[in-house]
C-alpha cells in the first residue's frame, strides 16, 4: 500500500461572483493530479511558477479544500477529514514552507516555535523541553538557541527551525515547498544534505517540490514534472538530465544555465513566452503553444499519461 | 521607502506629537481635577449667574455652582464614558474582526452585513430613542455609544486578520494541528493588536462627541456633570441669548473640540505608523523590535 495516493486531484478557484453571474473564469490551479508516493520515497515535483506546485501541496497537507478527486494516505481517504479527525490526520503530515522567515511567529522564540505543535498535542511541560533540545540537536542547532527570536537567525538556520518544528510530531510524510529556494546557494547544499540525513535517520518520506533541478535530482528518486496543474511527466531522477521524453521536460533541463561560461551552449529548446493563462487553459494538449515540435493532434486533442519506458509515463502524443 | 514618503510621515508623527502633547493635559485634568478644581461642582459656592470673577474665574451657573470646576470634573466624566465606552466598542470589534475574518465562509458574511446595517443605520436618533428608552445613567449610555460603534473597528481588524491569516506562520500553525481559537488568539490577535490601539483611540474620541451631543439633548445623566450636560444646563437657561455664553458655553465647546482633536491627531499618527497598509514595514519593525530588523533591511 503507497503512503500517499492521489486520484485525479483538481482544485478550482472560482471567480467573483458579481450579479448573479461570474465576472472572472474558473482558475484551475491544479486540474486532475494523479500519483503516488511510496514509504520511504522521496517524490519529486517541479514546474516553472505558478503550475499549481504549491497549490497541489496544500491540498495534500489539507491546508486547502480540494474541488474534487480524492487523497489516500495509508490507504485512507483524508480528504474529507475534519474536526477530530482532520487533527489526528494533521500529525503525520507536515509541512515546510518555502519562506523561512514568515512561516515563524516574528514574536516567539525558537523554542517556543518547536514547541508549538507538542503543545497542541497535549504533551507534558518536562516532555515537551526534553524533546525541544533533541530535536534542535537533531537539525543542528545550539541549545542556547531556543531563546532567540527569529530574526536573529539566518535564513539556514530558520529553515532549521522550520525542520524541527515539522518534524517535532514524528511524521511519516514531510511535504516540503520549496525548502530551499529562499536561500543562498551556500546555505543550500546544507540544508539538503539535512534533509537527506532526516529522511535516512527517521526513515521520512517526501514529497519534494522545487522549481530547482539540481535540488530535486539531489533528494528525489523519481520526478514528476507539472505543467498549467496538470503532471506531464513521471521519470526516473537519474534520467532527468538525459532523456526526458515530454519537450518539457527537455525544455526544463535545457533552461538550467551551464556552470562553463566558455560553452557556448545551443539552446536547443528553450521556451519562448508565457505559461498560458490557467483560467483558460489552451485546447488539446496545454503544452501545445509553446512546444517546439507541436503538430495537429496536439491541438485537438488531450494526452493522456501512458507508459513511455521503464518507470516512465508522459502525456505526449508523439511518444 | 523614499524621501517623500518619509516627510510624509514626519509630519503626521510630528501632529501626532502635538495631539499627545494636548492628550497629556487633558489626561492630566481629569486625573488631578480634585486639585484643580477651585470648588465641588455640586456645592453651591455662590449667587447664581455671576460673571467671572477672580474667585468664580468662568462664573456661576443658574444654582450658584462655580462653571469651572463643573468643566474640569467634567473632564473627567467625559473621558470615563468615552473610555469605557470605546472598550466595549474594541472588545466587540476585536473579536468579531477576528472570527470573521478567520471563518471567511460561514460567520464573515453574516457578520459583516450586521457591520454593515450597524454602519448605516441613521445614528443620532437611533441614539437618542435607545438613550430615552433605557433611561439616562452614564451605564446606559456607556452601552449604547459602545453597542454601536463597534461596527467600524471591526472591519478594519478584519482586513488586518484576512492578510494575517494567510501568513506562513499561521498556514504553519495550522498544519501542526492547532486549534483554531488558540491560533486565533496566540497568532492572529498579537498581530492586529497595533491597529486596534489605533482604533481604540479614535473611538473614544468621536465617544466623547456622542456622548456630549447626547447630554446636549439633554438626554445625558443628570447626576455626572459632562461637558455635554453643562452645555445643556447652558442652553436651557438662556446662556445663547445672554453674553453669558463666552464663559459658559465657549469654554466646555472649547475643551470638547480639542479633546477630540487630540484624540484623532493621535489616532492617525498612530495608524500611519503601525498600519501595514498605510505604510512600508520600517517603522512597523523600529516599533516591534526596538530596531534590529529595520537596520538590517536598510543596510541591504
Amino acid at each position: 500500500m503507497s503512503l500517499l495516493e492521489v486520484r485525479n486531484l483538481v482544485k478550482h478557484y472560482e471567480g467573483s461572483f458579481y450579479f448573479g453571474k461570474y465576472r472572472r473564469a474558473k482558475v484551475r490551479a491544479v486540474d486532475g493530479i494523479s500519483l503516488t508516493l511510496e514509504r520511504g520515497e522521496v517524490l519529486g515535483l517541479v514546474g516553472e511558477s505558478g503550475c499549481g506546485k504549491s497549490t497541489f501541496a496544500r491540498l495534500v497537507t489539507r491546508l486547502e479544500e480540494k474541488t474534487a478527486g480524492e487523497i489516500y494516505f495509508d490507504g485512507q481517504e483524508i480528504s474529507g477529514c475534519t474536526g477530530k479527525k482532520l487533527r489526528r490526520l494533521r500529525r503525520h503530515i507536515q509541512i515546510i514552507f518555502q519562506d523561512s522567515a514568515s512561516s515563524l511567529n516574528p514574536r516567539w522564540k525558537a523554542g517556543a516555535i518547536i514547541e508549538e505543535p507538542l503543545v497542541n498535542y497535549g504533551i507534558s511541560r518536562e516532555k515537551r523541553r526534553e524533546r525541544v533540545l533533541e530535536l534542535m540537536d537533531l537539525v543542528g542547532m545550539e541549545p542556547g538557541d531556543a531563546d532567540k527570536y527569529p530574526h536573529e537567525f539566518s535564513g539556514g538556520q530558520r529553515q532549521r527551525i522550520n525542520i524541527a518544528r515539522a518534524l517535532a510530531l514524528e511524521p511519516a510524510l514531510l511535504v516540503c515547498d520549496e525548502p530551499v529556494s529562499s536561500l543562498d546557494v551556500s546555505i543550500r547544499a546544507q540544508v539538503l544534505n539535512l534533509l537527506r540525513e532526516l529522511k535516512e535517520r527517521l526513515s521520512l518520506s517526501y514529497l519534494f517540490i522545487s522549481h530547482d533541478l539540481a535540488a530535486v535530482s539531489c533528494l528525489a528518486a523519481r520526478v514528476a514534472v507539472m505543467y498549467l496543474g496538470q503532471i506531464v511527466e513521471i521519470i526516473p531522477a537519474s534520467q532527468l538530465h538525459l532523456q526526458g521524453s515530454h519537450p518539457y521536460t527537455r525544455a526544463l533541463v535545457e533552461a538550467v544555465p551551464a556552470p562553463d561560461p566558455r560553452q557556448k551552449t545551443v539552446l536547443k529548446a528553450t521556451l519562448k513566452g508565457e505559461p498560458p493563462d490557467p483560467s483558460r487553459p489552451p485546447r488539446g494538449c496545454r503544452f501545445h503553444p509553446r512546444c517546439p515540435e507541436a503538430t495537429g493532434i496536439c491541438c485537438e486533442e488531450k494526452p493522456v499519461l501512458k507508459e513511455v519506458g521503464k518507470e516512465r509515463t508522459a502525456a505526449c502524443h508523439l511518444r | 521607502m523614499n524621501a517623500a514618503c518619509i516627510f510624509q510621515s514626519m509630519k503626521i508623527i510630528g501632529a501626532g506629537r502635538i495631539g499627545a502633547a494636548l492628550l497629556l493635559l487633558i489626561l492630566c485634568t481629569a486625573l488631578f481635577a480634585p486639585w484643580l478644581a477651585p470648588h465641588d461642582p455640586y456645592e453651591r459656592v455662590g449667587p447664581p449667574f455671576q460673571k467671572p470673577s477672580a474667585q468664580h474665574p468662568l462664573g456661576t451657573n443658574d444654582i450658584g455652582q462655580d462653571i469651572l470646576s463643573e468643566i474640569i470634573w467634567g473632564t473627567r466624566v467625559s473621558l470615563a464614558i468615552g473610555f469605557f465606552a470605546a472598550a466595549i466598542a474594541l472588545l466587540l470589534g476585536t473579536f468579531i474582526g477576528i472570527v470573521s475574518g478567520y471563518y471567511r465562509r460561514w460567520l464573515d458574511p453574516l457578520f459583516m452585513r450586521l457591520a454593515d446595517i450597524v454602519l448605516v443605520i441613521p445614528f443620532l436618533p437611533l441614539m437618542i430613542l435607545l438613550a430615552a428608552y433605557l433611561g439616562p445613567r452614564m451605564s446606559n449610555i456607556i452601552l449604547v455609544i459602545g453597542l454601536l460603534t463597534w461596527a467600524g473597528p471591526a472591519r478594519v481588524i478584519r482586513s488586518q486578520v484576512l492578510s494575517l491569516r494567510e501568513y506562513g506562520y499561521v498556514q504553519a500553525a495550522r498544519a501542526l494541528g492547532g486549534a483554531d481559537a488558540r491560533i486565533m488568539f496566540r497568532h492572529i490577535l498579537p498581530g492586529v493588536l497595533p491597529v486596534a490601539l489605533a482604533q481604540f483611540i479614535r473611538a473614544v474620541s468621536s465617544a466623547v462627541l456622542i456622548e456630549s451631543s447626547l447630554a446636549f439633548l439633554g438626554l445625558g445623566d443628570p447626576t455626572a456633570k459632562s461637558w455635554g450636560m453643562v452645555l445643556s444646563y447652558a442652553q436651557a437657561r438662556g446662556a445663547f441669548l445672554t453674553g453669558a455664553w463666552l464663559w459658559w458655553i465657549l469654554p466646555p465647546g472649547l475643551l470638547i473640540t480639542f479633546t477630540v482633536l487630540a484624540f484623532a491627531l493621535t489616532g492617525y499618527a498612530l495608524e500611519e505608523v503601525v498600519n501595514p497598509r498605510l505604510r512600508g514595514e520600517a517603522i512597523k519593525n523600529v516599533l516591534r523590535k526596538g530596531g534590529g530588523q529595520a537596520d538590517r533591511q536598510a543596510r541591504k
